[in-house]
């Protein structure tokens, strides 16, 4: 049952990896999720949080939303470190959920690092124009080779399109809300793409005797038989490509659907039980050196 | 409206030519862009491949021309290129054919991944000669190429130099052809059965 009493959830140090720098990444975010998606009243303590990557950049943006949208109490405690609220405004965070639960106190005078915004994925017609504008955004940084755009390019196209394409199937999500970013770091490229739609469940449980298949069951046909809702044969393989895309390239891919979560890098690769999160998220971690750039030593 | 017209006729270049007699275009994919794209856009390129088929006179040959095409997503290609070819193969373009020229092969790796699913085959040429595209067993293509080889050829020549039994031979050439790989045309008559002759849809 909800309770009426406000409920703070925060990074817990106990709980990091290596209990270091508290960081919001594609390993921690769901610590958050399971309060924020449960309980009725709730204040997100990120005012330690040092580091936050793309994809929990979109889940955070859609847990907002998930909450406007039941009208359930939201207050967020900004991150104190002026670099990351500063990086969370300007890949535009702080506009996206300023009317749900405020701003930070202080503008931020930090040029941060921010490669691509929070951008918004809606009309299929859409997709390529912004396909091109992420493009755009990482080749004016960095000189890429052509093969390494072209590359990337093919992976925006399939997973940008996918939310237009399934994410509200069913036709009853009001808004699926799709949205993706884009950040680079010393060591990778890192691209992450979210929606809020009906879930790979919802989407293959259109089939015919996949009415009660589970979010791992459903992750798991997905992604390695690729199936789709479809029963026409040329639908479906494109997650299943760019898996096989991101462990050739030595990656990190990790998708996300309702009840499961699938992580897969150079050393595994396997479906979890992850706390319940409506739609698909996806998150696609690409090491620099596939893109022709010099790596740098990692510092994240 | 004007500007889709004149778009149209920009993306097909009529070839000289008279190779099998076949009425032969080039339908330029570049027209919808260097990097492809959706669903959607696939579909749009598909109405007007399936037009530009149409306007060959039979025996016709359309090549998609992916010259100049930097990505070509899974997604395009099946709805702009595999689902032209899934109507072709119905017949329902009559004496025509479809083939893919890219100059590299490895931008087709989706499209050959889309017909594989899809249980089709495409033949495409490139700089370094022609291959098959999707799904095409060895032995078939072992016969494919004798008849690309050969240029025109009948299942009794074929038989002989693959060793094998002229009918096992016309099954082959008989799924080739209805694979629209081959160019099969009826001769006459040997007693009861219909004769062909097997004609390559590729340039010499």
């Amino acid at each position: 049952m909800h309770t009426q009493r406000e409920v703070s959830f925060g990074i817990q140090n106990s709980l990091l990896p290596g209990g270091g720098v508290p960081r919001l990444t594609v390993k921690t975010i769901d610590q958050l999720l399971d309060g924020i998606v449960l309980q009725r009243s709730v204040q997100l303590d990120l005012s330690s949080v040092e580091f936050v990557d793309p994809y929990a950049l979109l889940l955070l943006d859609l847990a907002v939303r998930y909450r406007l949208a039941r009208q359930l109490p939201l207050r967020v405690q900004w991150p104190r470190s002026h670099y990351v609220c500063g990086w969370m405004d300007d890949m535009g965070f702080a506009k996206e959920v300023r009317s749900f639960c405020g701003s930070p106190r202080e503008p931020h005078l930090l040029t941060s690092s921010a490669l691509q915004p929070i951008a918004h994925i809606g009309k299929e017609e859409d997709v390529s124009r912004l396909v091109r504008a992420f493009d755009l955004r990482l080749s004016k940084r960095y000189p890429l080779t052509n093969e390494s755009r072209n590359a990337l390019v093919k992976v925006m196209l399939e997973l940008f399109q996918n939310i237009p394409q399934h994410s509200n199937a069913t036709g009853k999500v009001e808004d699926p809300h799709g949205l993706a970013a884009m950040q680079d770091y010393t060591d990778s490229i890192f691209l992450a793409v979210a929606d809020m739609g009906i879930g790979l469940r919802g989407s293959l449980s259109l089939r015919d005797k996949l009415a009660r298949i589970t979010d791992k069951g459903a992750l798991k046909k997905v992604v390695f038989e690729g199936m789709s809702r479809f029963v026409d044969p040329g639908h479906g393989g494109e997650l299943r490509r760019i898996a096989r895309l991101v462990r050739k390239w030595d990656g990190l891919l990790v998708i996300r659907s309702g009840e499961a979560l699938m992580y897969m890098d150079v050393e595994q690769g396997d479906v979890y039980d992850a706390p319940f999160f409506p739609g698909v998220q996806i998150a696609v971690r690409l090491p620099r050196h596939v893109f022709g750039i010099e790596a740098a030593p990692v510092d994240n | 409206m004007y500007l889709v017209l004149r778009q149209h006729r920009l993306t097909i270049d009529r070839l000289p030519g008279s190779m099998n007699r076949m009425d032969k275009h080039t339908f330029r994919l570049t027209s919808f862009g260097v990097r492809v794209g959706t669903r959607l856009e696939g579909k749009i390129a598909r109405e007007k491949l399936l037009a530009a088929l149409e306007t060959l006179s039979e025996p016709g040959r359309l090549t998609i021309s992916l010259a100049g095409i930097e990505v070509l997503s899974g997604s395009f290609a099946d709805e702009a290129i595999a689902l032209s070819y899934a109507r072709l193969i119905t017949g329902e373009y009559g004496d025509r054919y479809i083939i893919v020229h890219s100059p590299v092969l490895e931008i087709t790796e989706d499209l050959s991944s889309k017909l594989e699913r899809r249980r089709m085959a495409m033949l495409c040429s490139s700089n370094d000669g022609w291959d098959v595209l999707g799904l095409l067993g060895t032995q078939m293509k072992e016969t494919l190429a004798l008849v690309i080889d050969r240029q025109e050829t009948t299942a009794k020549e074929l038989a002989s130099l693959l060793g094998i039994r002229h009918n096992a031979c016309l099954r082959r050439v008989g799924r080739l052809a209805e694979l629209r790989l081959i160019r099969r045309e009826e001769v006459g008559l040997a007693g009861p059965y219909h004769s062909y002759r097997f004609f390559s849809i590729l340039n010499p």
